[in-house]
């Protein structure tokens, strides 16, 4: 798994590549937290090159999104392939994190949300 | 005819990957097990090696997870063989997400998946081993 | 043969001549408290090879193996000549045709799968390719893979140190189970203790811990 992370004004961008399973969970959450807290809670997750996930890359899911909204921000989710959104689907997660079908449309929402 | 792939690697979590792998590779050249099928497979392939080594084989000096794949006519059968603490796979009520960050540990919402992604599932342990198999059918 | 009432084991034996130290074939197996079966000794000696006293000490007593105490100078011979530790003799090399046999014998009084606890690096890596896998000890032989690369905790302590600590050691299963007699598992906090191997009867569980090894 690799993570890269992009800024575009107040929303960050992490892309995701790769496998997101119990050995990679852990560093995803620490990215993402240490990112969080380093100032920036509002968070996308470009899923669009994620392979495979586990109920362990559920739960670092899960875990971001609590901090984010801590941290008065949010973590949404982008672009998952249909088979992680399966996996998201199955479990219920719809109905905790916001899921869109691309990166603009989640870009979007949060600019909508700032500006209203 | 059934043809079988087999390997057999520590039970650490850097062998998950080698473990799906296999699976791919075991389902190749079969065109009528379709990419999804395929998918659930490791999921559940993942998830149960997952359990083995964190529940499993704590607090002990890892042993070997022996995993065979069987692509039968019409079904699936991937048989995973560990020597830790014998762990019966229960199928779980469906996961509640906002109680799951609390029980990080339980492994509740991975064999949740397990129950999901396949068909049957068979669990036999006795002092050679346990033997966790796995069946879907294509 | 030789089962003494009152135990769970019986050994086989065989020797060209009355001495112990022709003894060229040696087998012990025991019922453990699972009601499993232990493979605790396999001994296949060329009886015509040279023979090294790596049992026994320069005093003349057990070394166990090697375990509890050593002979130096004779295993230093016995490495020159390509032994590997624990053996006084070259080997017979019919450990395939002898586990074969007990597969089968196993397979007929009702047995799935027996036990043991390898001896050394180097009979460890002949037990993988005998079809068994590891009940514990399966990272430790990866940690030793990983760590006897260019670069890794136990290349590195390969440093001459002593003639069991030759640089080339990392390259073979047999310079590496030498390095791992001298000690050099202290390199990673460990020993080499504890490891149990199991071979399911009828199945070749296919581990490979050292790639591309050269024996």
């Amino acid at each position: 798994m690799e993570i890269t992370i992009t800024t575009t004004g107040v929303i960050d961008q992490i892309i995701i590549t790769g496998s997101i399973d119990a050995l990679t969970a852990p560093q995803l959450i620490n990215t993402i937290n240490a990112h969080i807290h380093d100032g920036h809670p509002n968070v996308i997750a470009d899923f669009s090159k994620v392979e495979f996930m586990s109920s362990a890359g559920l739960r670092a899911i899960l875990a971001s999104v609590k901090e984010a909204r801590a941290n008065g921000g949010d973590f949404r989710l982008a672009a998952p392939q249909p088979n992680v959104e399966k996996v998201l689907k199955m479990s219920g997660f719809h109905n905790i994190v916001k899921v869109f079908t691309n990166v603009d449309d989640a870009l979007a929402s949060f600019e909508s949300q700032n500006n209203g | 005819m059934a043809h079988t792939h087999q390997i057999s690697l520590s039970a650490e979590l850097e062998s998950l990957p080698l473990f799906r792998d296999l699976v791919k590779t075991a389902c190749q050249n079969m065109p009528e097990i379709n990419e999804q099928i395929v998918y659930d497979i490791q999921l559940a392939v993942d998830e149960v090696c997952t359990n083995i080594i964190t529940h499993g084989y704590e607090k002990m000096d890892p042993g070997s997870i022996i995993m065979e794949v069987e692509i039968e006519p019409h079904q699936v059968i991937v048989s995973i063989t560990d020597f830790g603490h014998p762990f019966e796979p229960v199928e779980p009520p469906p996961p509640n997400l906002n109680n799951e960050l609390d029980n990080l540990k339980s492994g509740g919402l991975g064999l949740f998946f397990v129950f999901m992604s396949v068909d049957d599932i068979e669990y036999q342990s006795s002092e050679t081993g346990n033997i966790t198999k796995l069946i879907k059918k294509y | 043969m030789k089962a003494d009432s009152g135990t769970e084991k019986v050994l086989l034996s065989a020797r060209t001549s009355p001495s112990l130290d022709d003894e060229f074939f040696a087998l012990e197996l025991a019922d453990n408290m699972l009601n499993g079966i232990e493979l605790n000794l396999i001994l296949l000696n060329d009886p015509t090879s040279p023979r090294y006293n790596t049992d026994i000490d320069a005093q003349g007593k057990p070394t166990m193996f090697g375990t509890l105490r050593r002979n130096i100078d004779e295993e230093l011979r016995a490495k020159e000549a390509g032994l590997a530790p624990g053996q006084v003799r070259n080997s017979l090399t019919a450990s395939k045709l002898v586990l074969d046999q007990l597969d089968t014998f196993l397979a007929t009084i009702g047995h799935q799968a027996y036990f043991l606890e390898p001896l050394t690096y180097a009979s460890a890596w002949i037990f993988e390719k005998r079809g068994f896998a590891y009940v514990r000890g399966h990272k430790l032989m990866d940690d030793i893979q990983r760590e006897f690369q260019k670069d890794g905790l136990l290349y590195k302590a390969l440093d001459n140190s002593s003639p069991f600590r030759q640089p080339e050691q990392a390259n073979s299963v047999r310079g590496r189970a030498w390095a791992i007699q001298d000690g050099i598992l202290e390199t990673l906090n460990t020993n080499w203790d504890k490891l149990r191997m199991v071979k399911q009867i009828g199945k070749m569980a296919s581990v490979n811990t050292f790639p591309n090894s050269i024996y």
